[in-house]
């Protein structure tokens, strides 16, 4: 287990080597910042001159050495646009994402456990139907969407909420709910169709013939282990949901990361750009660990050489 | 007269098999996806109205079973007052030619590495194998939008960076998949029996091994179109996708967003739209994957 633990770490590594590369070559590629900086009727020389404050003068092979030693030190450069480190903005925008996305994960896998089981052991013909066409919709509709018709109809024509921006309870709750439409529906889907198998083994069968009232069988026996696949998506849900935040950030004007990483590329932010992707690939790669080991706890059928 | 029955008789099985084919065609997704082929392909020859025809003493007419609204602007107007209906036909346009080539492209790179990666395994997997993960662990959002902009900025212009961005952002998921698949199609006798025949590496991953992947190809790009069609409408919400004075049903909807609470028609259309057509890319794939699978389309023969 410490070996395969170890051995994820490294690879993990590796892919976060990778992605600094393609981010940092592609953003390179994606325009001049000289340019954008510089008055309109800049001479070459005075385009030097800022190529050389920010160190872009340099093949980008140079270029990408000096990242990486400077960000072994902890140093990710000068965010071009916010004139500060890259990556305190980066981190400065991380409570405002977390708040979001957590509150956002909460709502989808609740109702989307709950629904789940509804869908699973209610079988009458309204319930099935509309189980399914909620899931349907919930894979189709894109979730900014979501959150343009949520944001028309309860801020603008009703007022019942805020239209953006942060604050106080209010203000999350039209977010989070454009936010988890999609997990719902996902969640929803899986946790139907295992709960169903589940409801077919052995064991549950027996702890129907001991009597056990339904509610104690479901709850009790069949669910525990119909929500190990729910667990096992959890990483990719998360990894939904960081897309995703990029969309609603931007409908609600949400001071999060996700807005600051539409923005810092239409900037031309390079620091701002790199120290975006190092953060959120480490957090996506570290997900995805977790929800692996987690789930040797959680399943001991599961064993890592 | 043999040649005569033997004709009749390939003929009636054509033809049932044809009618059999059509009665079990899906209905609901042909539906839905039936407006995104129809305006996406006749295009300018069935607009009702100019989609960019400027009149503003027509600004913001409401739909025309709207009171206000009138008939020649069946779905109303925009600020300019533009013709909603046929702004919608013409993004129907970039959608469709951004969601077949962005299909294609992606699937092509993703199915040849996927396969590569199936097939030679060892080192060539490992190296393609950590590149699929490195491209993951990047949000596809972000993928996108720095493509676009890398594209762009070498000159590219019109559609061709959204179809670029989304192939590059999306063939992983097809290299994952055919890699899984020719995983346990090569253990299958009839590779080792081409190979011990002399075929070359390249005829058996294309005649033997690819035509057995191919189903699960044809059932991810049908979902994949979905797919490719709501990235284009996300990146061109967010500024980065379709160009105005063109038009393309994200760029409707974030157009709209500044005087929404007076033009609630122009969101929800447009947004119908998109759902429309991805749900529709969804059922159809869910049906094409049961069409093409052996053990399925028996049990749906004898319903």
């Amino acid at each position: 287990m410490t070996r395969y633990v170890l051995n994820r770490i490294l690879l993990g590594i590796i892919t976060l080597i990778g992605v600094s590369i393609i981010v940092f070559v592609a953003s390179r590629l994606s325009g001049d910042v000289a340019r954008l900086l510089a008055a309109q009727n800049a001479t070459e020389a005075e385009l030097q001159i800022i190529r050389a404050r920010l160190g872009l003068d340099k093949p980008i092979p140079v270029q990408y050495l000096i990242f990486i030693q400077n960000s072994l030190h902890g140093d990710f450069g000068t965010s071009i646009s916010y004139h500060q480190p890259a990556m305190q903005v980066v981190l400065s925008r991380i409570p405002a994402t977390l708040l979001l996305g957590v509150t956002g994960f909460v709502i989808g896998n609740f109702f989307g456990i709950a629904l789940g089981i509804l869908a699973a052991i209610n079988r009458s013909k309204w319930v099935q139907w509309g189980g399914q066409t909620f899931a349907l919709l919930g894979q189709a509709i894109p979730g900014f969407w979501t959150a343009v018709m949520l944001m028309l109809i309860f801020a603008v024509k009703l007022h019942w909420f805020p239209t953006s921006g942060i604050g106080g309870i209010q203000h999350l709750i039209l977010p989070s709910i454009a936010l988890s439409w999609f997990s719902v529906a996902f969640v929803m889907r899986i946790t139907r169709s295992s709960l169903l198998d589940t409801l077919n083994t052995d064991y549950v069968k027996l702890a129907r013939i001991k009597g056990n009232p339904e509610r104690v069988v479901i709850l009790k026996h069949a669910l525990r282990n119909a929500l190990i696949p729910v667990v096992m998506m959890m990483g990719m849900q998360l990894a939904m949901l960081i897309g995703g935040s990029a969309f609603i950030e931007t409908v609600f004007r949400w001071p999060g990361v996700g807005i600051l990483m539409v923005n810092s590329i239409s900037a031309r932010d390079y620091p701002l750009i790199q120290a975006i992707t190092i953060v959120t690939a480490a957090a996506l790669i570290l997900i995805m660990l977790l929800t692996d080991i987690l789930f040797v706890y959680i399943d001991p059928r599961i064993k890592y050489e | 007269m043999v040649t005569n029955a033997l004709q009749i008789n390939r003929h009636s099985e054509v033809f049932s098999s044809i009618k059999y084919w059509i009665r079990r065609l899906p209905l609901l997704p042909i539906i839905l996806l039936s407006p995104l082929l129809v305006f996406g392909i006749f295009g300018p020859l069935i607009y009702p109205q100019d989609p960019h025809i400027i009149d503003l003493n027509l600004a913001l007419q409401p739909p025309a079973f709207m009171p206000g609204g009138i008939m020649a602007h069946f779905l109303g107007t925009d600020q300019l007052g533009r013709d909603l209906l046929s702004r919608l036909m013409e993004g129907a346009r970039s959608s469709l030619l951004v969601g077949i080539f962005g299909v294609i492209f992606s699937g092509a790179i993703g199915v040849l590495i996927g396969l590569a990666a199936g097939y030679f395994g060892g080192k060539t997997d490992q190296v393609i194998m950590r590149l699929v993960d490195t491209w993951m662990a990047i949000p596809g959002i972000f993928f996108m939008l720095l493509f676009v902009a890398v594209m762009m900025q070498s000159g590219v212009q019109g559609l061709t960076p959204i179809i670029i961005a989304i192939s590059l952002t999306m063939w992983p998921m097809y290299t994952r998949m055919v890699r899984a698949e020719v995983l346990t199609v090569k253990q299958r006798d009839y590779v080792a029996l081409a190979r011990v025949t002399g075929c070359s590496n390249s005829r058996i991953m294309i005649k033997h091994v690819m035509p057995n992947v191919m189903n699960t190809v044809v059932v991810m790009a049908t979902t994949g179109l979905g797919g490719a069609i709501g990235m284009e409408a996300g990146m061109s919400f967010l500024g980065v996708g379709v160009q105005p004075p063109k038009t393309a049903w994200g760029l409707l909807i974030s157009e709209s967003s500044t005087y929404m609470g007076s033009a609630w028609w122009i969101p929800t259309f447009a947004g119908i739209a998109i759902t429309m057509t991805i749900l529709g890319a969804n059922l159809f794939g869910d049906w094409l994957r049961d069409a093409l699978d052996p053990m399925t389309r028996q049990s749906q023969l004898s319903k």
